[in-house]
């Protein structure tokens, strides 16, 4: 019993990362309409920017916030240069453009900061805080959970208080209404982007430090994170969060009740299970089948 | 005082026109209203002022130019275009889409107080002050989208077919606050209606657009007078 | 003929350009007699070097016009082509080393095999519109190498197999490599005979229609699911011949060469090649031969940055592809040319 709750919290663990990563790729598509395919990657430049911030001496706390900033910026500037121009294109335009998006941050961080992997360390103490029983919590799952909580909260206080948050949902809701009322709407995109960016940065940081830093760190993660993010449809936040759940636990639960899989085949089965989901509900499962996006 | 003033408008959609130089206007505080048959370039007509289709021509609000705007321009400058369908933010709740009408204005206490005053209007929509928009019915939908176009503060209201699929009780009820608002509030409206009679009634000018050409201008009154618009609108 | 083609042409798939020959001048024509011949003379005047390259070239470009005609022709987004790439090439090997088959037959079993799983990589296609489908292909894509690495019994895992290229007979008196180049090589025009046949005909004119759009397919009489799942098998075989002969080229194969990193190349390729064109496919191979090593040559982080910049920069400003662009040139000259309304655009 123990031990199954312990798998639980291992799970819980990963899940705490893509969910996060899981909720930026929500806001984007539910702003503007689009999976970005690159967001881990701009996570993984974003975490090297807190990286960087310590390095040069800067305590870690105002390191992250420092990185937080910036990527705003950066997905502002990403949203109006490279994805405004196609973002009413075809589909396909558009994944060619945020995998292009893709490469180009993997390929900036590495020309940067180079392949050699880097510590990274942690806003929560290496200690556990609960140790009875067979079960041990670290405080970096309590950490990594409380933040997603703290997320999850100033994402509601945003959107449902906040004048910014209520124009934030109307141009998602009726672009064509937004703009009869006055909403500057491109700037609501750009906004969009941007506090996705801060998002993916938060995640990269809570990455970084289990996985240590290198250009490919997020690789693997963005496709579960999107495996999170479908759960609800894309556009769901509640979706993402129970998806970066099921994921993480699921995945942990492979890796303990099924050894005979092997340690590759496991990395594949929390995908499946996504894989399962969209044939079986398209939408998601949280999703609904109304044509207009929620 | 002419609030909007149209001159020589023609408009279409890439390269089909549907609008072949017309003009026509709306005087301060009065209602007026565009009537002709589908396809005839109506909806068109009240995108080309909200700045949603390109136009060629001149197009005023109180004396200024509103051609090469965007829409959320324009929106500021005091045009409130109440779509074809209603256009509400269904996610959002009955009085967030009152309050988004009101989304350039800074005075919270006047925000306030007009919203108390569409709630008297429309105390329908007070009942569901918190239930989003997307569950009312059409005609409260229709109430909302008025409503919210209210809360901009207009200096014209640009309506699209707000009868369109209501009952006909419901279709009463709105004209009647209709009228009480341009009433009372000197609210200036384009209204744009198939249903002719209903829309004559509350006009105090009428233009008739049939293939994108104003054929009958006038006085609303004298305009539900002639043969030919009672044949061919009014159904005697 | 030239200008009964073009009307045919631009008739039967609108303002798309068009996967058929006909609507090129003589020029054009001219043009790709010469590389024909260019391509069959390549070995006896190039040195080792080059010939190994063009025959790579080859490779992917089989594979490229796979993808070309699911994504590029039909539309269907699928970020998972590296899979059946990978897939022809340990099917093609293992039939060597276990079943002792022909080379040839090796790589039309290993055709087949793609095919078979093509379809049913294509079911889901059915269902999914163009995002989820991504993402399923996106999966598809990463679960790739541990599939690899798991059943090592057979695909030698992480190590990867190690075999003997081609050998050519006794009669053959030029080196190994122009006996690979040439069997490639045909293989090559037979896949550019069959995808040109196969979507020039009724069929193509189906596959056009299921771009345009599902209602407007069906309603035109076309089963919409049969041609989506139809075209990810053809499409999928024909990675699978390009990934065996790949296979032949190099003589090794391994997990490390079919990342997500392959797929997105794939994508890349064909893009600046030109989707839903035939020779957009062979700009696509000489794409994916040439540019990873040189961009590699940059520095290792610089090819990320190279096909990063390249596919935003096409998408810009070349959204046709480079060929794609110059059908669409050489169309308009015509029409300059005629001065009718034969190419006029759709009403």
């Amino acid at each position: 019993m123990a031990y199954l709750l312990q798998q639980i919290l291992n799970g819980l663990g990963d899940a705490v990362i893509y969910a996060s990563l899981g909720l930026a790729l929500v806001l984007i598509y539910r702003t503007t309409n689009i999976a970005n395919f690159a967001q881990g990657e701009m996570a993984t430049f974003s975490a090297y920017l807190a990286w960087q911030a310590t390095d040069l001496g800067i305590p870690l706390g105002w390191a992250v916030l420092i990185a937080m900033a910036v990527s705003v910026v950066i997905g502002v500037v990403a949203y109006l240069v490279i994805v405004r121009p196609v973002q009413y294109k075809d589909e396909l335009t558009i994944i060619i453009v945020t995998l292009g998006l893709f490469l180009a941050f993997n390929s900036a961080s590495g020309a940067i900061w180079g392949f050699l992997q880097k510590a990274m360390v942690s806003p929560f103490p290496d200690r556990l805080l609960v140790d009875a029983g067979g079960v041990r919590v670290s405080y970096e799952l309590v950490g990594g959970i409380l933040m997603l909580l703290l997320v999850a909260v100033g994402m509601f206080v945003l959107f449902q208080k906040t004048r910014i948050g209520m124009a934030l949902r109307a141009a998602a809701s009726n672009p064509v209404s937004a703009k009869l009322v006055g909403i500057p709407f491109i700037a609501m995109m750009a906004i969009g982007w941007g506090m996705a960016a801060a998002l993916g940065a938060l995640s990269g940081v809570l990455v970084a430090p289990r996985l240590t830093l290198d250009p490919n760190m997020m690789g693997i993660i963005i496709v579960y994170a999107f495996a999170a993010a479908v759960v609800g449809g894309l556009s769901s936040y509640r979706g993402a969060v129970v998806g970066g759940v099921v994921v993480g636990v699921s995945q942990a639960m492979s890796m303990a009740y099924l050894p005979w899989l092997g340690a590759d085949l496991q990395i594949v089965v929390p995908l499946l299970l996504i894989v399962a989901v969209l044939i079986v509900k398209p939408e998601g499962l949280f999703g609904s089948t109304v044509v207009a996006r929620v | 005082m002419k609030v909007l003033e149209i001159s020589d408008l023609s408009a279409g959609y890439g390269r089909i026109p549907v609008l072949h130089g017309i003009s026509l206007a709306v005087e301060e505080g009065s209602v007026a209203v565009l009537l002709g048959a589908n396809g005839a370039g109506k909806t068109t007509t009240l995108r080309a002022i909200s700045g949603m289709v390109k136009f060629t021509g001149s197009i005023k609000l109180d004396g200024r130019e509103l051609g090469g705007n965007s829409p959320d321009q324009i929106a500021r400058l005091g045009v409130a275009h109440g779509v074809e369908g209603r256009g509400t933010f269904t996610d959002l709740t009955v009085e967030e889409n009152l309050k988004v009408g009101a989304f350039r204005r800074k005075d919270k206490a006047g925000i306030l107080a007009d919203i108390e005053q569409i709630y008297a209007l429309f105390p329908r929509l007070r009942e569901r002050y918190r239930q989003k928009a997307g569950s009312l019915s059409g005609g409260e939908q229709q109430m909302l989208s008025v409503g919210r176009a209210l809360m901009l503060k207009p200096r014209v209201m640009l309506l699209d077919e707000p009868s369109l699929g209501l009952a006909p009780v419901i279709i009463d009820t709105l004209f009647e606050a209709l009228r009480r608002i341009n009433g009372e509030l000197g609210t200036a409206m384009l209204i744009v209606e198939q249903n002719a009679n209903l829309a004559l009634q509350i006009a105090d000018h009428a233009y008739v657009l049939e293939t994108g050409s104003i054929v009958v201008s006038g006085p609303a009154a004298e305009v539900a007078s002639q043969d030919s618009v009672r044949a061919a609108y009014l159904g005697n | 003929m030239n200008a009964k083609s073009i009307r045919k042409g631009i008739t039967a798939h609108g303002q798309q350009p068009a996967l058929q020959m006909a609507g090129y001048s003589k020029l054009a024509a001219l043009f790709f007699t010469a590389l024909l011949v260019a391509m069959a003379v390549g070995p006896l005047v190039l040195p080792p070097f080059w010939v190994y390259q063009f025959t790579g070239v080859m490779a992917f470009a089989i594979a490229a016009l796979g993808l070309n005609l699911i994504t590029g022709y039909v539309g269907l987004i699928s970020l998972g082509h590296n899979a059946f790439f990978a897939l022809g090439s340990y099917v093609a090997v293992l039939a060597l080393t276990t079943l002792g088959t022909s080379y040839v037959a090796a790589a039309l079993i290993a055709g087949l095999v793609s095919f078979c799983v093509g379809l049913l990589a294509g079911f889901p296609a059915q269902r999914l519109r163009g995002l989820y489908l991504a993402l399923i292909t996106l999966v598809l894509a990463v679960s790739v190498a541990p599939l690899i690495k798991h059943f090592k019994d057979y695909t030698g895992g992480a190590a990867g197999l190690l075999f003997d290229p081609p050998q050519p007979p006794s009669w053959f008196s030029l080196s190994g490599d122009a006996w690979v180049y040439y069997m490639v090589m045909a293989f090559a025009i037979a896949a550019f005979v069959l995808v040109r046949n196969f979507v020039g005909g009724s069929t193509g004119r189906a596959l056009a229609a299921v771009r345009e759009g599902p209602l407007a397919a069906s309603s035109m009489g076309v089963n919409v699911d049969f041609h989506k799942v139809l075209i990810f098998g053809v499409g999928s075989m024909l990675a699978g011949v390009g990934g065996a002969m790949q296979a032949y080229m190099v003589g090794f194969i391994g997990p490390d060469s079919f990342t997500l990193m392959l797929s997105i190349g794939f994508l890349a390729a064909i893009v600046v090649g030109g989707l839903g064109t035939i020779w957009g496919a062979l700009v696509a191979g000489l794409f994916l031969q040439f540019v990873p090593s040189f961009a590699s040559d940059l520095g290792q982080a610089l090819a990320g940055a190279v096909y990063g910049g390249i596919l935003i920069a096409c998408m810009f400003l070349m959204p046709n592809g480079i060929v794609g662009s110059l059908i669409g040139f050489a169309r308009k000259r015509a029409e300059a040319q005629r001065g009718a309304v034969a190419g006029h655009r759709r009403a």
